[in-house]
């Protein structure tokens, strides 16, 4: 497993390269952008940072084996037009600065799943050992709110600020609205709730979204997983896209991206995992430890696994 | 009262029910006054607002949308709530947004439409005293704090729990951005007064000082009271000389505090020997409560009319109610409010009144007014203050208006200089030794030295060298931006828009050049000049930015390829400015020589259909038009189906029977496919155009079937039924039932602005 590092500052590199060393992978590292093209053949992931996007767009457009990365420091929009236009762009990791690596967990993470194919990880996985974790059952609309109350409840337990208790409870809302009104289909494969968002529902056991919230202390990770696995890339990233440029009302491509923007805002990474037909996970994890104001100017990650 | 500092409100709160379910439901509660209505949201804002049906309830020439008790928006109650702005701005002249919660801020700043047509006037912006946990939010008036929010910064203030300073909990740069680019704007003296006498809004502290204004009128005296009564009661001043039938309007006092209910008090006491009569008109509750015994009138007061607090179930509507008092006398002595009808549903309305207020009513006289003194009243009553007395918002906004008398000159003059067809470039695109200046320190680059391609670096300018080999090379500056990327972004726009307009300067077609630039150039320059003024305004700056994000996005729809798809050059520079880290960008694309000559070519080629010669909608068409993706460009029509309907030169076919318009190739293409099968079996042509600075219309065509039966017109707009466009296929009209027109066919009767 061949990995290309193009970073210009070589403790970051270093350090990256470290990680993917970790998992048995070798490494090239990178420093002038023109040297980047002889070093990929025979390469299966290429990483930069989002600044050299365009480079990375054009050398993996003519390489269908090979994956890209970015990390960044800046907001995601950038990141988000390469990952619209290329599909093998599926992961942005943010990075406090352009002296720092991305988080290495996430990183490893990353590597461990693109290189080696590992599944979605365990819900424990995104958070340290010991965590506590609660699971919430949802089937009718009722639950959900009741649901997001217990989200806000869980986390004004952590004595973390109001605010974020707030977030997180109309992330756990968008989530679920997704999952119990979008997601669910027939047998023919039409929606069965999509249309009428206001409507009062009940959904059946093999219908019903999960909802697990955990925090470790420094962490706070909040997954909703429904058993339709119907996501498309298309749908975050575009809109995603949509949404943070500047939120125009078009509606007539699939939404305005209101709710992914919702999502995006709410949480320092957001990991989107697809098992085609079988279940959408989405998982979102936020820092405790950032106060609001950082966390507003802090470069987020996205990731989107699919199986 | 809303504090001006209040801790954030706590969420929850009943037994058993998780704390986000308990303020889930939305409330909004309706005030209305004359003209003018509040609508007050509380709770979240999500799928189960219906923003469209509340809209339907508003009638008023001015909406107050108080949001302050917003805690939650999801992004459908967003869609809902455009919706909600979107239809009630078609039915008021005016909507002001107050008390924004942090919350409404973040979707201000995040979508576009969110205040639709309306004002933001005050917000809260949101405080962490980390010594005592707590988070408390603060009421900032865009008025007032003006120069705060421009600063984009806070000072720290004086928690009110542990009296530690606690900070401003946000970035500046992204909480003030939509404040930013309002303009700075004062509340009109009316709204004020609603506010702060009706729903006792803390607005403006002019708002709330005591004004006295007094008329005479033969042995009668009238004196109408507006804001606080309190210790400046001129009690004294206002008793000289009194005598007659003296009339008190007290409908505009807001608080009344203890030291201006002793003035008051006194003041009847001083006056009742003097006066014949002591006539109190329009009294509010707290007034009625406060001073309206039977020790407080004394021996001459009378009261003669009550506002009493009415709702209306069926509109969800508070409001105010004058109730006569003589005429009610009988139901108000027994602590009954009488029995009134809503004005907007004649429904019946319901009192709100307290029960202390209610209990206060039947100790009130029996009004002995005569209908000649009723008529003296009411007419003093509508007579309007003279301004020169009135100490108010009034005269600083009189004032503000004499101050303004410029302005319309100054547009003249900006405009007459813009007609002038001067190309207006540019900032100083080229100056020697333009640079940076002001930036602040340069902390860091993307390179070691800037690269030879830049030859100047004025924010936000942008420049194009024709290169020795032929081919073009275009660099875009970015502005000052918080954020790499955003500055990126924008540089890189500012370059591919200035290929467009070195593009354009290239097109050698006489006719085009005639016909196209014109539609774009003047807001062009208005909005470059715009900028060039005030390049720190964030509405400029960012119209600047849009026009050219569409310019751009035209530009890589319709080139074919010719522009690259990445710039030849990118480079970045970080500065420490005062108000934090800034980034200047730079973006070079290089155009082959080859592919500009095939633009400027390409360009300009027409295309002939329905007797209209069309060509390629051109990019520069977005600085006009930011929401085209394509379209054909009508460059001349001739005698035929488009003319007769008005259609001419300079509109831009979007769509053909639904059918969207990339290119003039395809317009020709599918408009001879449309019209080939509507000769078969007939049916309605239908174009959407775009033209002046209206939305895109429709203009509509009955296409008979050829040989065959008429097919009858069918009406959209339900505007255009007279006159011959019966479809019975006269010849005056050729069975024309064209969208707009009005006056039945007589004559050129489009009803087309820009005719």
């Amino acid at each position: 497993m061949q990995v290309v590092i193009l970073e210009r500052n070589k403790l970051v590199a270093r350090r990256a390269a470290r990680h993917f060393a970790s998992i048995g992978a070798t490494c090239t590292l990178v420093e002038d952008p023109a040297a980047l093209a002889p070093a990929l053949p025979g390469a299966a992931l290429l990483c930069s940072d989002a600044f050299d996007g365009d480079l990375i767009v054009e050398l993996l457009r003519n390489r269908p084996g090979l994956r890209g990365l970015l990390w960044t420091a800046e907001p995601i929009k950038r990141s988000l037009r390469h990952m619209q236009d290329c599909p093998a762009i599926s992961h942005v990791l943010a990075r406090k600065d352009f002296e720092s690596p991305p988080r290495p967990w996430e990183l490893l993470m990353a590597a461990r799943r693109i290189l080696l194919g590992d599944g979605a990880p365990p819900f424990t996985a995104y958070l340290d050992w010991g965590a506590q974790i609660i699971s919430l059952a949802v089937s009718t609309t009722a639950d959900r709110d009741r649901a997001v109350g217990n989200v806000q409840e869980f986390i004004a337990r952590l004595q973390a600020p109001k605010r974020v208790g707030e977030m997180f409870g109309e992330l756990a809302h968008e989530l679920l609205m997704n999952a119990m009104y979008d997601a669910p289909v027939d047998a023919t494969g039409h929606p069965m709730y999509a249309a009428d968002r206001k409507a009062e529902i009940t959904l059946s056991a093999a219908q019903q979204p999960t909802v697990l919230l955990g925090t470790d202390g420094t962490k706070l990770a909040l997954q909703v997983r429904d058993p339709f696995g119907r996501l498309q890339r298309n749908h975050v990233v575009g809109g995603l896209l949509r949404g943070l440029s500047g939120g125009e009302m078009d509606q007539s491509h699939g939404g305005a991206g209101l709710g992914m923007m919702v999502c995006h805002n709410s949480a320092a990474a957001m990991f989107f995992d697809v098992m085609r037909g079988r279940a959408t996970e989405v998982t979102a994890v936020f820092e405790l430890d950032q106060n609001l104001r950082e966390f507003r100017t802090s470069a987020k990650s996205l990731h989107f696994f699919a199986s | 009262m809303q504090p001006e500092s209040s801790p954030a409100p706590a969420a929850g709160g009943q037994p058993g029910v998780p704390a986000g379910a308990a303020d889930a439901k939305l409330t909004v509660d309706k005030f209305a006054d004359g003209d003018i209505a509040c609508l007050r949201f509380a709770g979240a804002i999500d799928e189960s607002f219906e923003g469209k049906k509340l809209a339907g309830t508003v009638k008023a020439a001015t909406l107050i949308l108080d949001l302050g008790g917003v805690k939650k928006i999801s992004s459908f109650g967003i869609r809902e709530w455009v919706d909600f702005v979107t239809a009630v701005g078609k039915l008021v002249q005016k909507i002001v947004l107050i008390e924004c919660t942090p919350k409404v801020v973040d979707q201000l700043n995040m979508v576009a439409n969110f205040a639709g047509g309306g004002r933001v006037f005050s917000f809260y912006a949101p405080f962490r005293c980390d010594y005592c946990d707590s988070e408390h939010r603060v009421l900032l008036q865009v008025d007032r704090d003006h120069e705060a929010i421009k600063s984009m910064k806070l000072p720290e203030r004086s928690c009110p729990s542990c009296k530690e300073s606690m900070y401003f909990d946000e970035d500046g740069a992204t909480f003030f951005s939509y404040l930013l680019g309002q303009e700075k704007f004062e509340l009109e003296p009316e709204i004020v007064h609603f506010l702060s006498t009706k729903l006792n809004y803390a607005v403006s502290d002019v708002a709330r000082k005591l004004r006295v204004d007094k008329l005479i009128e033969g042995r009668a005296t009238f004196v109408r009271l507006g804001g606080d009564l309190d210790q400046s009661f001129p009690k004294d001043k206002l008793a000289e000389g009194l005598e007659g039938t003296v009339i008190f309007d007290v409908g505009g006092v807001g608080r009344i505090e203890p030291a201006g209910a002793a003035q008051w008090r006194g003041f009847v006491q001083m006056v009742s020997p003097l006066v014949s009569e002591l006539f109190i008109i329009g009294a509010t509750p707290p007034f009625v409560e406060k001073l309206c015994n039977k020790d407080d009138l004394g021996a001459k007061a009378q009261v003669l009319s009550i506002n009493l607090p009415f709702q209306c179930k069926t509109c969800a509507t508070s409001g105010s109610q004058l109730v006569d008092v003589a005429e009610h006398y009988d139901m108000l002595k027994l602590a009954t409010a009488p029995d009134l009808k809503c004005v907007h549903c004649k429904n019946a309305l319901t009192c709100a009144a307290s029960e202390a207020l209610m209990t206060t009513l039947p100790g009130l006289p029996m009004p002995t007014a005569t209908a000649e003194q009723r008529k003296l009243i009411k007419e003093l009553r509508e007579r309007k203050p003279e301004k020169k007395k009135v100490a108010t918002t009034v005269a600083d906004a009189a004032q503000t208006q004499k101050s303004s008398w410029w302005l319309p000159f100054a547009a003249a003059f900006v405009a007459v200089g813009l007609a002038g067809g001067a190309f207006l470039g540019y900032r100083a695109l080229t100056a020697k030794g333009a640079t940076a200046a002001g930036l602040g320190k340069k902390l860091s680059a993307s390179a070691t030295a800037r690269p030879a391609w830049i030859t100047a670096d004025v924010p936000g300018g942008a420049y194009c060298k024709d290169m020795p080999d032929q081919s073009l090379a275009c660099v875009g500056v970015s502005s000052t931006a918080v954020a790499q990327d955003d500055a990126l972004d924008e540089a890189n726009d500012a370059a591919l828009e200035s290929i467009a307009n070195s593009v354009a300067g290239k097109v050698e077609d006489k006719k085009w050049r005639a016909a196209l630039p014109p539609i774009w150039q003047s807001t062009r320059q208005a909005k470059l000049a715009a900028f060039d003024r005030e390049p720190n305004n964030t509405q400029a700056r960012r119209e600047v930015r849009d026009a050219r994000r569409a310019v751009a996005r035209l530009l890589a729809k319709t080139s074919a390829g010719a522009v690259p798809a990445a710039p030849s050059g990118k480079y970045w520079e970080e500065y420490e400015s005062g108000d934090g880290k800034r980034y200047l960008a730079f973006v070079e694309y290089t155009v082959r020589g080859a592919d500009v000559a095939r633009m400027a070519k390409s360009y300009a080629e027409n295309s002939t259909a329905l007797g209209a010669a069309v060509v390629d909608v051109f990019p520069s068409l977005g600085w006009r038009y930011p929401n085209i993706g394509g379209g054909a460009v009508v460059m001349a029509v001739a005698d035929g189906r488009l003319k007769t309907r008005g259609i001419t030169e300079g509109y831009i076919m979007l769509e053909v029977r639904g059918r969207a318009v990339p290119n003039a190739a395809t317009f020709a293409k599918i408009a001879s496919e449309e019209m080939t099968q509507l000769e078969l079996v007939g049916g309605t042509l239908e174009l959407k155009v775009q033209s002046g600075d209206t939305e895109p219309r429709s203009f509509q065509d009955t296409i008979a079937k050829k040989g065959g039966d008429v097919v009858p017109p069918t009406n959209t707009g339900g505007r255009n039924n007279g006159g011959n466009n019966s479809g019975t296929g006269t010849p005056n009209t050729g069975n024309v039932n064209v969208w707009d027109r009005v006056g039945g066919g007589k004559g050129p009767s489009r009803d087309d602005p820009n005719q």
